[in-house]
């Protein structure tokens, strides 16, 4: 029943998130196919970088609408009668929820090297170029210290439980028997209160999180500031902590939901 | 007949505001109950309590002997006083979900429904009239093969002849041994297909009896028995 609701959430959620990707990579591509071989000049490559920021920034958009309405306007104002009238606890279905929200955020990041690949290839002289440019880019990254690539994912999957679980925990207080009225404009309010005071306080304790970027002239240092073991140790603390507010949001839902 | 839901000391408040204030009920299999009110007598609030939309109240409810759960609502076919569905759902895609998600549902029941009913599978909600929408939610309620089914104001908003068409599909569609429970003000229109008969107002149960019996003892239809007791139309 798990997988088949995590099916139904995709599915749901494929207009949002995947039909702007492939249009917006569809637009990339015809760019790219319909550059002139060897002719790059500085108002195509102006033309190209405004509608890649475009792009960029439509992405974005389109990321965070979709990501609300995947945790939030399906849970509560779009089709909140289907979801908690199935027969399907409400872990499952949050859980859902947070796996196919994590899905389109991997798929998101892929969506946007890609755009950046397209982008480098339709700036260059040619194709050899634009290729050496995207290996250079890809070779920095993949130069950088294993350890602080871990941390990087580690950092980006433990910040996504805590956006996600501080989502569904303000959904499910806002469609609560506690709110009966402005539930959507509450909702915004407490997210905003609860995430900028936990990640305030979390990078106060911490002092700026456990990764450090460091300049030395044109060269840039990435490095941990205390070692892999405490940089993956704070970064299980956000995931627990993740699992606690998704814990709160679930006895809020089995206790208090109130769907108007 | 084995109890289907059992409602003990019931009680949801609004603030303070009484919606439902000590309701005792005992609802059996093999029956058609008509749950009738007038506008916020506390209808709609009893069936989101049974159906999990509403999760804060006091009391106890039972379905066939179990308390209130995602496991007891697979029992429950609904059919809510709103539109549940989104504007892109069509009659394919709620089939894929109803298929997956409700073991009792039945394609051919649908398919049936659809050409009976003469409403295209194809077409989105967004395109649809709001009729149109009532007869596409009673075909996803009435092609599942319940033990319960719960309608909310299944017939308010529609047009008299769109009335009868909903009332007999109910009544040829329904699994006989099961439980239906259909919340109206419209009495007249449900009245001959009724066996028993709820009373609610003001948050709590007035009366709770057998249709022909009360006819016969108090010598009325209970649509002039609920307008006498009501006298608000």
């Amino acid at each position: 029943m798990f997988l088949k609701l995590i099916k139904h959430d995709i599915l749901n959620s494929w207009k949002d998130f995947g039909l702007s990707y492939l249009l917006g990579l569809g637009l990339a591509v015809l760019l790219f196919i319909s550059k002139i071989p060897g002719e790059t000049n500085i108002i195509f490559s102006l033309f190209v970088s405004l509608l890649m920021l475009g792009l960029g920034l439509a992405v974005t958009i389109v990321s965070i609408r979709a990501l609300i309405r995947l945790f939030y306007s399906s849970l509560y104002t779009q089709d909140p009668v289907l979801t908690w009238t199935q027969p399907v606890s409400s872990t499952w279905v949050l859980l859902s929820k947070v796996i196919v929200g994590f899905i389109w955020s991997l798929v998101s990041i892929v969506f946007i090297v890609a755009l950046m690949a397209i982008f480098l290839l339709l700036v260059s002289q040619d194709t050899v170029e634009g290729l050496q440019m995207i290996y250079d880019m890809f070779s920095e990254y993949i130069s950088v210290d294993p350890s602080v690539q871990i941390v990087y994912i580690v950092s980006f999957v433990a910040s996504y439980c805590l956006q996600a679980a501080t989502i569904l925990l303000v959904g499910a207080i806002a469609n609560s028997s506690w709110i009966r009225q402005h539930r959507n404009i509450l909702a915004v309010a407490f997210f905003l209160i609860i995430y900028f005071t936990i990640t305030n306080i979390i990078s106060l304790v911490s002092r700026g999180g456990p990764i450090v970027i460091s300049t030395f002239g044109s060269s840039i240092y990435v490095g941990l500031s205390n070692g892999l073991g405490s940089a993956l140790l704070f970064y299980c603390g956000y995931i627990v902590l993740s699992a606690v507010l998704f814990l709160l949001g679930k006895l809020v839902i089995d206790h208090k939901l109130e769907i108007n | 007949m084995e109890n289907i839901i059992e409602i003990r000391n019931l009680e949801k408040f609004y603030g303070r505001f009484p919606a439902l204030n000590g309701v005792n009920l005992t609802l059996k299999g093999s029956r058609i109950i008509g749950l009738c009110g007038p506008n916020g007598a506390g209808k709609t609030t009893l069936i989101k309590i049974l159906t999990g939309l509403i999760r804060d109240y006091k009391g106890e409810i039972l379905i066939k002997d179990e308390a209130s759960s995602a496991l007891s609502r697979r029992l429950i076919s609904y059919q809510p006083d709103t539109s549940r569905l989104t504007k892109e759902s069509t009659g394919y895609s709620m089939a894929n979900y109803y298929k997956d998600m409700y073991p009792d549902f039945e394609m051919s029941v649908m398919e049936e429904l659809f050409a009976k009913l003469n409403l295209d599978p194809r077409k989105p909600v967004g395109k649809m009239s709001k009729g149109m929408v009532e007869k596409f939610q009673l075909i996803l309620t009435m092609s599942r093969r319940a033990e319960i089914y719960l309608f909310d104001e299944p017939i308010a908003g529609v047009d008299p002849a769109a009335r009868d068409l909903i009332m007999e599909t109910i009544l040829t569609q329904y699994r006989k041994d099961a439980l239906v429970v259909i919340s109206t003000h419209l009495i007249r229109d449900v009245e001959t297909i009724l066996d028993e008969v709820i009373f609610i107002n003001d948050g709590q149960v007035l009366l709770h009896r057998n249709c022909d019996e009360l006819r016969s003892e108090k010598n009325m239809s209970i649509d002039e028995l609920f307008r006498e007791e009501y006298r608000c139309f």
